[in-house]
């Protein structure tokens, strides 16, 4: 361990580059190739490795279980009725569309955690850890390079939308790190020559030339490396699949029907990339923290909500491409079951989350919250529960730990276990 | 007051500085006492360059090993203005080093560039990496009185030691004493604010002993709770200071508006003597019961001392801490400071990593990590004074070698072979686009917050500060002048005047710019950190980065309306002069006679000044360091 620590190759944060990623200096950062499967893989059910995508929706802020997808009686009721879907489960009436796609959905009515503070619950529902001063943690994309390799030859494997692209590598390599799209209508940046492709193939001709000596001088891997990223970069740039970014070649009445807003268009472009080969993406929504005039608030966002996520499962569906990709609705945390004035607060000990597609049971709820919505009754799930079964889905042998710069053995979903019973 | 030692060569540099703001620990000395110094200065100067320069020579013998070949001046002026000014140099100032032949050239231009505002700039960069320097911290707000500060600090070249101690034992409110923010930067995790301090200023890799004993180090948990205690006393106050804003809010000014006038007040590290540590509930080990008040002790490295407990008052527990962690014989404090500057300009440090210090003699070669420890506490932690010892010795004057492979110790025939961080392609590109005047354009926002600071004591509690609201209310008032709404400009920017305060200027240094910048400027996509985390600054590239730097923003800039395309309008010149000057403005070079007929060819086929430009800039001549 010591001969180890001393070396320069010592895995400091930023160098840390694990054994899979030595393939460094070809065409990708990313090997093209995951770890080696352990014969131990719980591969021989069914449900592993069914998703070949994950679209995770981030519903910024706290969705209030009570109002949306755990509907409650009494005191807890809010201003939204019950209303019945496509399974045999209720939501409220402020998801009618949604309604339509329940047959579809596996609907987490047990999730239990207990940070009730946004920036460390975001934190925590993208990594399973909580914040530390000392480390970073991955997100699920990061370590679906890490398992399973590159997804793409020519896209990056993970992509965020409407969000920056921290709380994405983690403690891995900074390649890990998610493609950050800011805004979906306007796909991805600097793509574009300057001047057109001829003058740039002639100016390319010329900065060879005038960097051959400096790179034949230097054998360096650093140097390397920046000749794989500029390959790369290259590459990406007159990938055919870069019009997966460019939701304008879809026709208008499919934009519509998405929504004309981040979200709704998010949705699409997800839906683009994984038809690409995207592995994971997630897609950022903010506007969900109540604590004021609920109704009112309700009543403009989750439509936006309602018919994004409704179309998606659809248009998945319909496409073929469910049940090769999983869906997932997360959100920082619940809100109490009682109000504060017209508003809720926050509640992290009981809320509720949602898959669809990838292998996950179709019109199913898991686990119970009491009458009240306030405590989990049956079943709690983790977030690191749900990570690990995401993670199953996905196709990833999460019994194999990584080793973090410090040498501690780190693993997906802080090492809680897959709920077998999601997946059908 | 304390003296500074050294502060007859912080007042000579600080003279020829741009910025000074009279006040806070200036001391004036009388000449003696300057010429002594002045002529240890000028021993250490000739010895100590000669003295490490032996040393690695020994350990590259003992190896089979050779230095490298001298750098010539060509690689020397680029080098050492990235290393000292975190900038390429201009064609003017390449020209001006290659045209003096003096024979102390390298040393003159070496004093002359630590004593330059650039360098203030750099170290800026550097130690907010280090530090995790943020304009704003989560819910405490603001923190450009902080920024202030060190940048004061670096301009008066205060040595390192005062500098720490400053930080680690600052009181008092935000908004009036700057260096408060380093301990307010982790208020709400003090457990992980002092794993960041001991592992940063002392190099000593404590983070797994905060919950078990470390697993193949000796620190225990017991040693790091031990430690925290130090700490037990110490209060911040109102870090939610939405809590008292929202007692006082009515319909003359919102909360989100008291809010951002509170913070600079509120937000305070106080002493509170009804606190101390106690040893956590899931504490496993026999030795405490969970609960049991803990008594402050100090670790140690050496197994033979015992470890001293602190027999201090609670309220000086956090000074005696801050006294023992920078003491000159605190067997780390001067090692962690001199390797990580090493590290700084050789591209590796004695000891990797630079936050592992715990065995010394892991080292490439301990004998050059005591060397330069004990340097460090004869130059009284002058950094200054110690750079520039580094920077004189033949060592660093070698040409680079390139990384070596995994597990192979790197000896140090020379310094590395290193990437510009982001921070010094940035400041290099901002140099290229504005000419040298960037150097010397500073920001400085600590103004818009001392400005809210109350000139009268309130509660400091939420619930009675209802007693308060008419005198914060008057004052509110009064900084808004004859505006009548109150209640508007969305919080921050009532008082804060926060549209004005990001600056309307894009093209500044990185140090003068939002610490950090958001993830999609260029700065961030070439790796500046993002400030969670310490050391976290990457050179490592990516395909964004060489998207950016093919496509980008800056580069359209730079080939549509450059100082140096200026600069080559104006002046008339033959084609070869202008490529000329272009090497010249980007590699600190001449281009050779293929390099010039190359680039003839290329100007003949469509291609013009700027697309050479573009060739420079993203070649890996430009972005590395040799």
């Amino acid at each position: 361990m010591k001969q180890l620590l001393n070396s320069l190759e010592t895995p400091t944060r930023r160098q840390f580059v694990e054994g899979c990623a030595a393939a460094a200096f070809g065409l990708n950062v990313i090997p093209a190739t995951g770890l080696a499967a352990d014969e131990a893989a719980p591969k021989k059910h069914p449900a592993f490795g069914k998703a070949k995508s994950v679209i995770w929706i981030m519903l910024g802020g706290g969705l209030s279980h009570i109002d949306s997808l755990d509907p409650k009686d009494g005191k807890s009721k809010g201003p939204a009725d019950k209303i019945k879907t496509a399974a045999d489960f209720q939501v409220t009436s402020y998801f009618p569309k949604l309604a339509t796609v329940a047959d579809r959905m596996c609907v987490i009515r047990s999730m239990k955690a207990k940070i009730g503070v946004h920036t460390p619950a975001k934190y925590f529902m993208r990594t399973a850890h909580e914040t530390r001063g000392t480390i970073l943690h991955p997100n699920l994309g990061a370590w679906g390079a890490h398992y399973l390799g590159r997804s793409s030859d020519t896209l990056p494997s993970s992509v965020c939308i409407n969000r920056r692209s921290d709380q994405g590598n983690g403690f891995f390599p900074a390649s890990y790190a998610p493609l950050a799209i800011g805004e979906p209508s306007q796909g991805i940046s600097n793509v574009h020559t300057i001047g057109g492709t001829g003058k740039n193939s002639r100016r390319l001709k010329l900065l060879n030339e005038i960097d051959a000596g400096f790179r034949k001088k230097f054998n360096d891997k650093g140097v390397k490396a920046y000749n794989g990223f500029y390959d790369d970069a290259l590459a990406l740039m007159k990938s055919k699949e870069l019009e997966a970014f460019d939701l304008s070649s879809e026709p208008e009445s499919t934009r519509t029907a998405y929504g004309n807003n981040a979200l709704g268009q998010g949705c699409l472009l997800a839906r683009r990339l994984v038809a690409s080969g995207v592995r994971f993406i997630e897609i950022m929504h903010d506007g969900w923290d109540h604590h004021k005039a609920l109704a009112d608030e309700m009543d403009e966002i989750a439509p936006v909500f309602d018919q994004a996520f409704a179309s998606l499962i659809s248009d998945l569906d319909q496409k073929g491409m469910l049940d090769s990709t999983l869906v997932v609705v997360a959100t920082e945390f619940g809100r109490k079951p009682q109000f504060d004035g017209d508003g809720r607060g926050h509640h992290p000990v009981c809320f509720s989350t949602a898959l669809a597609g990838g292998g996950a049971k179709r019109g199913f709820v898991y686990g119970k919250s009491d009458d009240r919505g306030f405590y989990v009754e049956d079943d709690s799930v983790s977030v690191g529960a749900l990570h690990a079964s995401i993670a199953f889905a996905a196709g990833m042998n999460i019994e194999k730990p990584a080793i973090s710069p410090a040498g501690r053995p780190m693993t997906v979903g802080n090492g809680r276990k897959p709920v077998m019973d999601l997946f059908a | 007051m304390r003296a500074i030692p050294g502060v007859a060569l912080a007042c000579f540099l600080s003279s020829l500085a741009y910025c000074s703001e009279p006040g806070e620990g200036r001391v004036k000395e009388g000449r003696a006492d300057f010429d002594k110094l002045a002529s240890k200065d000028q021993a250490l100067k000739d010895k100590t360059p000669v003295g490490i320069d032996r040393i690695i020579l020994r350990d590259l013998q003992g190896h089979e090993l050779r230095p490298n070949a001298p750098a010539s001046d060509n690689q020397f002026v680029r080098r050492v203005y990235l290393d000292v000014i975190g900038r390429i140099p201009t064609a003017k100032e390449f020209a001006e080093f290659h045209q003096d032949t003096r024979r102390d050239k390298r040393s003159r231009l070496i004093d002359e560039l630590l004593a330059s505002p650039g360098h203030v700039s750099h170290m800026f960069n550097w130690l907010g990496d280090m530090l995790r320097v943020k304009d704003s911290y989560y819910r405490i707000g603001k923190t450009w009185t902080f920024h202030t500060w060190l940048k004061t600090q670096l301009d008066r070249n205060r040595p390192w030691n005062e500098m720490v101690r400053e930080m680690l034992t600052a009181e008092g409110a935000l908004g009036e004493n700057g260096p408060t923010a380093y301990l307010l930067r982790d208020a709400s995790m003090p457990l992980d604010s002092l794993s960041n301090t001991l592992t940063t200023f002392l190099g000593a890799n404590v983070a797994c002993a905060q919950c078990h004993d470390h697993p193949f180090a000796e620190w225990t948990q017991r040693d790091f709770y031990e430690m925290a205690a130090f700490f037990g006393s110490t209060a911040f106050d109102s870090v939610d200071t939405r809590k008292p804003a929202k007692v006082l809010a009515d319909k003359r000014f919102s909360k989100a508006n008291l809010v951002t006038l509170l913070q600079p007040n509120m937000e305070r590290v106080v002493f509170d003597q009804d606190r101390a540590t106690v040893f956590p509930e899931d504490y496993a080990y026999d030795d405490a019961r969970p609960g049991q008040k803990v008594v402050p002790r100090f670790i140690t490295w050496d197994d033979a001392k015992k470890k001293r407990s602190s027999r201090t008052s609670s309220q000086r527990l956090r000074e005696h801490f801050a006294d023992w962690l920078t003491a000159p014989d605190n067997p780390r404090f001067a090692a962690a400071i001199a390797n990580r500057l090493w590290k700084k300009l050789f591209g590796a440090a004695v000891k990797e990593p630079v936050t592992d210090l715990d065995d010394l003699e892991d080292a490439t070669n301990p004998e050059l990590l005591a060397f330069i420890a004990q340097l460090m506490k004869d130059v009284n932690f002058d950094l200054r004074r110690f750079q520039r010892a580094i920077l004189n010795t033949k060592t660093y004057q070698q040409q680079v070698s390139v990384t070596p492979p995994a597990g192979e110790a790197f000896r140090f025939p020379g310094p590395l072979l290193r990437r510009m961080t982001a921070e010094q392609a940035w400041d290099s590109i901002v140099l290229l686009l504005r000419g040298q005047e960037v150097d010397t354009i500073r920001t400085d926002h600590a103004p818009l917050m001392k400005r809210l600071v109350f000139p009268f004591e309130i509660t400091h509690h939420r619930k009675i500060i209802v007693k308060d609201r008419e005198k914060i209310f008057s004052f509110a008032q009064s900084l808004l002048g004859d505006r009548k709404t109150s209640r508007g400009a969305g919080g921050r920017g009532l008082f804060m005047q926060a549209k004005k305060a990001r600056g309307q200027d894009q093209w500044l240094r990185a140090s003068e710019l939002p610490q950090p910048m958001p993830p999609t400027h260029f700065l961030r996509i070439a790796g500046q950190s993002a400030r969670e985390v310490a050391d976290d600054g990457s050179t490592e590239g990516g395909i964004t980065e060489s998207l950016a730097m093919m496509n980008g923003e800056i580069t359209q800039a730079l080939m549509k309306k450059s100082a140096i395309l200026k600069e080559m309008r104006q002046k008339k010149r033959s084609e070869t002069e202008q490529v000329e000057f272009l090497y010249k403005s980007f590699f600190s070079r001449t281009p050779n006679r293929q390099e010039k007929k190359r680039s003839a060819a290329a100007l003949a086929q469509k291609l013009d000044l700027s697309d050479v430009i573009w060739a420079l800039l993203n070649s890996r001549e430009f972005i590395f360091i040799q």
